[in-house]
């Protein structure tokens, strides 16, 4: 098989699931008047202060899909819709957590539902704590744009992570993420973004906490996403650094820690 | 007592209609339940968790008390939530749930969790005299969700008989240190009650397609999976099932070949029915993918059957009942290797001829539609996996068992075939481990007669070899270092080597059970017998989106030489014995246990025996566990060899194929160690 034809294969597969993505980002909102189900009409998903029938509104309803999206995300699980362990099934490693203070792997906590900016379930970002997102890269020749939700704890800033996309196999090309502005938004929520225009190796997103002892932050969201040609220009090339020397140390534990094989977990009798 | 299960019509007041199927939301986004409700329980006023919690039935005998009623602002329904944090392994919390009419009928459950995660079922059961099994249905999230992080969870529907009740309740484990709080548990009725039937073998049609014939009994599927999507974000759950596998999955062989398989599987799940077809078409789509690594799991693999079996199997060479019955065209012979202490008249040495009427081989790899526990290898020669999982299949699949029956006092076998019904199997205890090892090598400090090998490692001198012989084992399956250099894994291989190169004159490394592990548990275990050398690159997890792997040894050989200062597979050591003769005994191997023997291959001194190639699964996996009862695990990435070849697919070949003989089982004697004793005895070490 040609280059050429490995290349428009692989974006014929994006091209496939990207057909899916306009529906997968979306949440169907519950009309909360009177008592829907989960695909009746939504309307509505801003949350308001009184409804029509009086009285402050205590939440909204919304329907969202249990195993997040988008579909083409190049990061395996962005949304962390897989990888919160809830039921024994394995040890999920779509994102690794490192205390990076301890050099230790961290339980990665999970936050859910509507608190989260997607899907049903975010991840928990504590202090000292470094979160390494699993992804790939774009088909040769295609660019990528990436971007990440964190809520901050009351009174902070977006400035309580920082973020990168980084080779995933090398510290030496981190790509920072910036944020969108230095407070959150309406919603609570600051955006970090970055892209590239060239893409040779595959990709992973890295966040380091900067929260204080006690904080924590949720981080939800998270997508690589291909890219058309917009960013081709040269002048549009973003300024990709070495990376530190914790990105460094991080790259190296997720080597370590890649299985190549496991025992087949027992398949006990399920107690009722 | 103070009860906190309602009766719906007497608490939905309002002027609105509520739902007919499960509760909703009032205009203010209070939750209203169900007017169809049987029962609700939202923990308010007259509940007391004493009177409604309910012992446990087995499990762990002392539990500490994994819950709290806590009043909080924003609780669901009312002003109290149970706030769920179960700290001990094994133990869960269950209340009741009152109000279930004394008829047969099938309910639905749904709660609403909120923080951390959470395990929930509904559990029907039935007084002793009723002679009817406990049932359960598990609970998953439905999508549903409000703005302050509640969640609902559903289960389908439980068939409940009514009348024989001794208990109908909930169960709840959290899995978050911080706990877990749940409000507003609601069952309804959801159609009629459905028999648990009678049947005969996995496929039998008496469980229709909503069943799966298990230990002799009909389960429903769908108690053991999460509810159908709602077709609001049915078509979002089967897109990224779609883009998981699209994008990540896989290397060249398995991509050109099974994943199209799979991806077919994935889109006929748009237009499923029922819940169990949704996601047993999701696991099937997974064992379509032929991969070592690949396999999703759900919880009916742990329903249990009555039936045990307590006797392990290998795949060999029948020598002294070839007369009995012919060798399959295709497949190996299947022999008993081992049994536990108790083995429904199973010994080693005798002969598994067909289940319900096929060859062992061909009847395990014909479960792919029902057994969540498939495993097979990459390369498609190899059979090791389903043999070495015959003794958890068969209770739970088969109906009868066609055997040779042979004495190990005199050598031989009948002459005739033996007909075993699979329901008079009921072997209690001892549960033996099926390690691919019908005799253990070591003269002393073998694992115990359960086989249980774990994460140890067991050396010593070899039986039936003079001390003047200086030949030493080491028996061990895992290659989980995990990056720690003197840890238990490369700690253990480095402590055995330096004995061997000190005193040994010939080595055997009975690997038989190989599960892999990380790769510098391979690495390691290559520094006895070669010098330094970058045998591969590993590309894995995949290189980019839907790359399907270099197409010529060109094309590879351009990867490998791009990657081999970043991802290598480093083998031997300066410090290596070249002098030392090495049997690497080899039968069900995969992953960082197909890097080992690829790493030892060509090495000067060593020798790999074996039955059969290796797994050829040269990849890592993503384990990825969404919300509710169903987990997976995919592949992805491959590894490419200094010659260019994409390695995944192809397993490591054996220098020399040995099979179990049927005669050597019978004298109690390991056809893999005799030939492996006799290649060292012409090699070893001055």
């Amino acid at each position: 098989m040609s280059e050429a034809r490995h290349d428009s294969r692989a974006l014929a597969v994006l091209a496939l699931v990207g057909a899916g993505v306009m529906l997968v980002g979306c949440k169907v909102v519950e009309n909360v008047e009177p008592a829907p189900r989960p695909g009746e009409a939504a309307t509505s998903s801003g949350d308001s202060s009184t409804s029509s029938g009086g009285g402050p509104v205590l939440r909204t309803v919304a329907t969202r899909s249990p195993w997040g999206g988008p579909a083409q995300n190049l990061l395996v699980d962005g949304d962390f819709e897989l990888s919160i362990a809830s039921q024994h099934h394995g040890d999920p490693n779509a994102w690794y957590a490192f205390d990076f203070t301890k050099g230790t792997q961290a339980y990665l906590r999970g936050e859910t539902g509507g608190l989260c900016r997607s899907g049903l379930r975010c991840a928990v970002l504590a202090p000292k704590v470094v979160l390494f997102g699993r992804g790939t890269a774009p088909p040769p020749g295609i660019g990528l744009t990436a971007a990440l939700w964190a809520k901050p704890p009351a009174g902070r800033g977006c400035d309580i992570l920082s973020a990168a996309i980084l080779d995933c196999d090398q510290s030496n090309l981190a790509l920072p993420m910036k944020p969108s502005s230095e407070a959150p938004d309406e919603s609570g929520w600051c955006s970090y973004a970055a892209g590239l225009p060239k893409v040779p190796t595959k990709r992973c997103m890295y966040v380091e906490s900067k929260l204080n002892a006690g904080e924590t932050a949720l981080v939800d969201s998270a997508t690589i996403l291909p890219v058309g040609s917009a960013m081709t220009s040269p002048a549009d090339e973003p300024a990709q650094v070495p990376g530190d020397a914790t990105m460094g140390w991080t790259i190296a534990k997720v080597r370590a820690l890649t299985p190549f094989g496991e025992p087949r977990r027992a398949e006990p009798p399920s107690t009722p | 007592m103070r009860r906190a299960a309602l009766v719906v019509g007497t608490l939905v007041a309002s002027s609105w209609a509520a739902p007919a199927s499960a509760g909703g939301f009032d205009p203010r986004g209070a939750y209203v339940p169900s007017s169809a409700a049987v029962a609700f329980v939202d923990f308010e006023g007259n509940f007391d968790p004493a009177q409604e919690r309910v012992p446990a039935d087995g499990g762990p005998g002392e539990c500490p008390t994994g819950y709290a009623l806590r009043t909080t602002g924003d609780a669901l329904s009312g002003a109290v939530v149970l706030h769920v944090d179960v700290k001990a392994a094994g133990c869960a919390e269950r209340f009741a749930i009152r109000g279930v009419p004394a008829k047969r009928a099938s309910y639905r459950a749904t709660l609403w969790m909120r923080h951390g995660g959470l395990d929930a079922q509904l559990t029907a059961r039935y007084r002793p005299e009723s002679g009817l099994a406990t049932r359960y249905a598990k609970l998953a999230p439905t999508g549903r969700t409000t703005s302050d992080g509640w969640v609902e969870l559903a289960s389908n529907e439980l068939p409940v008989d009514g009348g024989a009740l001794d208990a109908l309740y909930v169960k709840l484990t959290d899995f978050d240190a911080v706990g877990t709080e749940v409000d507003a548990i609601e069952v309804v009725e959801a159609g009629p009650f459905v028999e648990e039937r009678a049947c005969a073998g996995a496929l039998d049609p008496v469980c229709g397609d909503e069943g799966v014939c298990i230990g002799g009994r009909c389960v429903l599927g769908r108690l053991h999976v999460p509810p159908l999507p709602d077709p609001a974000i049915r078509g979002d759950v089967v897109d990224r099932m779609h883009g998981l596998l699209s994008v990540f999955f896989g290397a060249r062989k398995t991509r050109l070949l099974d994943l199209p398989r799979a991806l077919s599987r994935i889109e006929a799940m748009r237009e499923a029915k029922t819940a169990w077809a949704f996601w047993n078409g999701f696991g099937t789509a997974i064992r379509e993918l032929h991969d070592w690594h690949t396999r999703a799991s759900s919880d009916i693999q742990y329903v249990a059957s009555d039936r045990k079996l307590n006797a392990c199997f290998i795949a060999g060479h029948a020598d002294v009942s070839a007369a009995a019955w012919p060798r399959h065209p295709a497949y190996h012979d299947v022999l008993v290797s081992h049994v536990g202490t108790t083995s429904s008249g199973f010994e080693r040495g005798d002969r598994l001829v067909a289940v319900d009427g096929q060859h062992p081989v061909e009847w395990a790899l014909g479960l792919k539609t029902v057994d969540w526990g498939f495993w097979q290898a990459c390369d498609d020669r190899v059979f090791t996996e389903p043999v070495e999982r015959l003794k958890q299949l068969i209770p739970r699949f088969a109906s009868k068992l066609t055997v040779i029956k042979c004495s190990g006092e005199a050598g031989t076998c009948e002459g005739t075939l033996r007909t075993i019904d699979v329901a008079t199997l009921a072997d209690a205890e001892g549960d033996v481990v099926c390690d691919n090892r019908p005799i253990y090598s070591l003269l002393s400090n073998n694992p115990g007669p359960a086989h249980d090998v774990g994460y140890n490692f067991f050396s010593g001198q070899v039986a039936g070899t003079t001390s003047d012989e200086k030949i030493q084992g080491l028996i061990w399956d895992t290659l989980y270092g995990g990056g720690e250099p003197n840890g238990q894994v490369n700690g253990s291989l480095k402590k055995a080597f330096a004995a061997f190169k000190k005193d040994a004159r010939g080595v055997i490394l009975d690997h038989r059970a190989g599960n892999g592990g990380t790769l510098d548990g391979a690495e390691t275990a290559t520094t006895l017998m070669r010098p330094p050398a970058t045998m591969l690159v590993f590309r894995s997890p995949i290189d980019s989106a839907g790359f399907e792997g270099p197409a010529t040894p060109e094309q590879g050989k351009a990867l490998f030489d791009a990657a081999k200062a970043i991802t290598p597979y480093r083998v031997g050591s300066e410090d290596h014995d070249p002098t030392l003769p090495v049997a690497v005994l080899l039968h069900r191997d995969g992953s960082a246990s197909d890097f080992f023997p690829f790493g030892v291959k060509g090495a000067p001194k060593a020798r790999l025996f074996g039955v059969a190639p290796t797994a050829g699964a040269f990849s890592t996996f993503y384990t990825l566990d969404p919300p509710g009862s169903i987990g997976f695990q995919i592949a992805s990435g491959d590894s490419i060899s200094a010659e260019g070849e994409a390695l995944l697919g192809r397993g490591v070949d054996p220098d020399e194929i040995v099979l179990q003989r049927q005669s050597d089982l019978l004298a109690g004697k390991d056809t893999m160690i005799e030939a492996a004793l006799a290649w060292l005895r012409k090699e070893l070490k001055p």
